[in-house]
């Protein structure tokens, strides 16, 4: 029965997204599916070739947030003016 | 000794004392996701550093004034004001926020090495610059959802309200795109997975 919605349960359980029940579903699954468990291998050797990736904003902004925050913090007031006035 | 690393709530009320070293954590443990989440709406990297930058403006305005009532929910509440501009954004500019975006659209061109200092350098530089040109070569619909799962860390539910898809959808793309990055690594012969 589980063969028929696999792929999906499957990438949900390698994203942490199924609930005790279906993780467990899933888990009983791999250990008796061979197939099924080279499916979910692909799909965690996928998942660690991403995580060399990361995106980021610049470096400029957040030297521009944090420089935004040094100013608050001397003067909060005027800067809230600013911001007031822009916004 | 080793500590725990402090909660964002912490960090929050450590920043709201003058901790300015606060802010910086805090931002760099969320940036990723954040950033991601606004690139994946608005598909353009300038306006998406924009919106991340005002995001953080408020956040720190609001903190500062003793405004902040979302306590142990700073992530939630931080992607709700960068949410919030986004939709400011486009009410401005009088058209529908995301999901179509233009194909020259081109986030990957900032993503970086997770893992710069190893010694395997230039290895892992071209092995990163390859990877980088392989998501650029998937469908829209498969890098979207690819980015909002993986980098924004959003589950396939919230993709799925975000786009305007059904889960089974938002699931389908996920896998489509994770069986075309595989195939696309087995036709240019790559082997990324080699220790």
């Amino acid at each position: 029965m589980i063969r028929n919605s696999t792929p999906d349960l499957l990438l949900k359980y390698s994203y942490n997204e199924l609930s005790e029940s279906e993780k467990l579903l899933v888990e009983a699954a791999l250990v008796s599916d061979s197939a099924l468990y080279e499916e979910y291998e692909e799909i965690v050797a996928a998942k660690q070739l991403l995580d060399h990736l990361t995106i980021e904003p610049r470096k400029h902004v957040m030297r521009n947030i944090m420089a935004y925050a040094a100013a608050y913090a001397a003067m909060p007031s005027a800067i809230g003016a600013v911001d007031t006035l822009l916004n | 000794m080793s500590h725990a690393p402090l909660s964002d709530a912490q960090l929050v009320i450590a920043y709201q004392k003058g901790d300015e070293k606060s802010l910086e954590i805090l931002i760099a443990r969320h940036r990723q996701r954040i950033f991601a989440f606004i690139i994946s709406k608005v598909q353009d990297v300038e306006l998406a550093e924009d919106i991340f930058q005002d995001t953080f403006f408020k956040v720190i305005r609001t903190i500062k004034k003793s405004a902040y009532t979302e306590e142990g929910k700073f992530l939630p509440w931080v992607m709700r004001i960068a949410h919030n501009l986004i939709i400011d954004h486009f009410r401005r500019n009088k058209r529908m926020p995301m999901v179509k975006g233009n194909d020259d659209f081109d986030i990957f061109d900032l993503i970086k090495d997770a893992d710069p200092s190893a010694d395997k350098e230039m290895i892992h530089e071209q092995m990163v610059n390859d990877l980088r040109e392989l998501i650029k070569e998937l469908p829209k619909e498969q890098r979207e959802v690819l980015i909002m799962r993986h980098y924004a860390e959003m589950s396939f539910k919230d993709i799925a309200e975000h786009t305007g898809v059904s889960i089974n959808t938002a699931l389908g793309r996920m896998r489509y795109a994770l069986i075309n990055l595989r195939k696309l690594i087995e036709a240019k012969k790559m082997n990324f997975f080699m220790e």
